[in-house]
């Protein structure tokens, strides 16, 4: 009786070509719907209605009208009110003598509210929120 | 004189290691990124040159340029829900960060719409971080 041949001894092997195909889609994806999320902003610490009762008549307040602003009732150009938030020396200050009341008169755009919000923040102060009673 | 071609030779190109690669890549995506959790509507940041960088809050509160409000990207009908929502998730946050609301507004939506929404972040006892953009040098802002 003839023997039975053996055969061929073969490395298995795995074909992996099409999973790296795979993996290289998910990249795709995922550089594609990636951004790289910077924020930028200002911190706006601003005190709940139980604080700001307490907070004192005598607090720097800026009112914001439509073209123009007003800072402790005065009308102030928007240079000369970062000069004035400078002089009030926020940064030093601690508590509620940091705060600055900021109240929006009428159709106010957020850009202007954000503006002064950044300069009182930029100043080292907190910013308090007056608000209508209508709004509330 | 004859010339003999070689046999053919098949050559292959090892790539096992690609994959590796690939997936290392993707191992990183998977770990650096978060799903953003900003509304639906378009919103066109504030500028201001008096910037500071921001860490990322858990919470947002976005307003969007038809004066639509969101909390976590789910769109909320008023001020009151957005004070019971932010109490909610700042709720047992003990650090600085997990009770920073990122407040992200539309620069044209009126004071009707976005104050409210500050009183009841404020009101929830939350700290809020207004986003905007720095402006670049064409882009002049307007008070």
């Amino acid at each position: 009786m003839k023997k039975p041949r053996r055969a061929l001894t073969r490395e298995p092997e795995i074909p992996v070509a099409s999973f790296v195909d795979l993996a290289f889609l998910l990249n795709i994806f995922f550089i594609m719907v990636t951004s790289f999320a910077e924020f930028s902003g200002v911190i706006a610490d601003v005190p709940s209605a139980e604080r700001s009762q307490a907070v004192a008549e005598q607090t720097p307040t800026i009112a914001i009208q439509e073209n123009k602003f007003t800072f402790n009732d005065k009308e102030i150009s928007l240079a000369d009110l970062k000069q004035r938030l400078t002089e009030l020396n926020l940064t030093n200050k601690t508590g509620e003598a940091k705060v600055v009341l900021l109240e929006a008169q009428g159709k106010i755009p957020y850009q202007a509210y954000f503006e002064i919000m950044a300069d009182v923040s930029a100043a080292g102060g907190v910013i308090g929120i007056v608000q209508d009673e209508g709004s509330q | 004189m004859k010339y003999q071609r070689p046999p053919a030779k098949h050559i292959e190109i090892p790539v096992a290691s690609l994959g590796d690669i690939a997936f290392l890549l993707i191992t990183f995506f998977m770990f650096c990124s978060t799903f953003s959790r900003t509304g639906g509507g378009k919103i066109a940041p504030p500028q201001s040159p008096h910037l500071t960088q921001l860490l990322e809050g858990k919470v947002s509160v976005d307003i969007d340029e038809e004066g639509k409000i969101y909390v976590q990207g789910q769109i909320v009908p008023d001020a009151n829900a957005v004070e019971t929502s932010v109490s909610i998730l700042i709720e047992g946050a003990t650090t600085d960060q997990g009770k920073t609301v990122m407040f992200k507004c539309d620069k044209h939506v009126t004071k009707q719409v976005f104050e409210p929404v500050l009183g009841a972040i404020a009101k929830a006892g939350a700290t809020i971080a207004a986003l905007g953009e720095r402006p670049t040098d064409k882009q002049e802002t307007q008070p």
